[in-house]
């Protein structure tokens, strides 16, 4: 094939670098409710009852949410509009799981989000519900999604059993990846 | 005073059982993660409101959740938050508040928060799944 253009080699190195991390879980695509219902199912099933299962669960669905309705990068195909596109990856440690959301977001909504990780990539326990509490009280009660506040990233940070780690790299003046990990105890 | 009751439902999403009965006596229970959240817990703001504007006097709310997301937790307040008022009206209210043991999924703290915001007293009570 043409230089510039994905080739069977690039898929295959792809897949080789996935298998050295211990995937569980990787899904690149548009965050729909049937997505959303299948990972679910996936999550749960995968990691059964478990305390780290039902961890994973909870953070996965803040954050995939948080995907859904905020990522700059939406879903065009098919003719259904406003699906945010993200990333998703579980990924398994000798005595961890990390989940690793990943999205496009624009300039203007960038730096407020990394303030806002930052601030609650300080707090322990007891100032994330503190937090969470007043994001909670802020949130419109009529029914629309606010478009600020990422309480449903409070929610991740409390679940997860380490700080929530990220990183935002600038793509151009338009957009940056934002890119969150969350990770607990096995 | 027609009873309301929902059952609950997992698909694509979760819905809670909702157990509200004439007699006083209302449960919400299970997993809430909703496509319409407002809506679906609209309708219980409203059953609960003709309640007591039909001249009931005592109410005992009793949550046994096992998940909500954050968008549920939000209506979850503002139910409780409409209690609160009628409680403030001088209509009895009373709310339990079921955590399993083991508490994994952090349920305990999730009614303290509740109760801080919503400044009304609840009554902790364990279960074994």
């Amino acid at each position: 094939m043409e230089d510039g253009n994905l080739s069977v080699r690039h898929l295959i190195d792809y897949y080789k670098q996935m298998g050295k991390h211990d995937i569980k879980m990787y899904y690149k695509g548009p965050f729909d409710e049937v997505i959303l219902s299948k990972m679910i199912s996936h999550v749960r099933s995968g990691f059964s009852e478990t305390k780290a299962g039902n961890k994973l669960f909870a953070i996965f669905l803040e954050l995939a949410q948080n995907i859904s309705f905020y990522s700059i990068e939406k879903n065009i195909l098919e003719g259904v509009p406003d699906i945010g596109i993200g990333t998703v990856i579980i990924q398994e440690k000798d005595n961890t799981y990390t989940l690793i959301a990943s999205n496009l977001v624009g300039s203007s909504q960038i730096d407020p989000l990394v303030s806002r990780l930052q601030e609650i990539k300080t707090l322990d326990q007891n100032g994330l519900r503190e937090l969470k509490r007043k994001l909670r009280s802020e949130l419109p009660d009529d029914g629309t999604e606010a478009k600020s506040g990422n309480i449903g990233l409070v929610q991740a940070a409390l679940k997860a059993d380490y700080p929530l780690g990220f990183e935002a790299n600038k793509i151009d003046d338009t957009e940056s990846l934002l890119t969150i990990y969350a990770t607990v105890n096995k | 005073m027609e009873n309301l009751f929902i059952k609950a439902e997992n698909g694509t999403f979760f819905t809670p059982q909702v157990d509200f009965n004439a007699s006083g006596e209302c449960m919400i229970s299970g997993e809430s993660y909703l496509e319409d959240t407002f809506n679906f817990y609209a309708r219980l703001r409203e059953w609960v409101s003709e309640y007591f504007n039909q001249g009931n006097e005592n109410l005992v709310m009793s949550f046994k959740m096992k998940y909500f997301n954050t968008s549920s937790s939000r209506a979850l307040l503002e139910l409780m938050n409409l209690l609160k008022e009628y409680n403030k009206k001088g209509k009895s209210v009373s709310i339990k508040w079921y955590y399993p043991e083991p508490d994994d999924d952090e349920m305990l703290m999730e009614g303290e928060d509740f109760e801080a915001d919503s400044k009304l007293e609840f009554e902790y009570i364990q279960y074994t799944p």
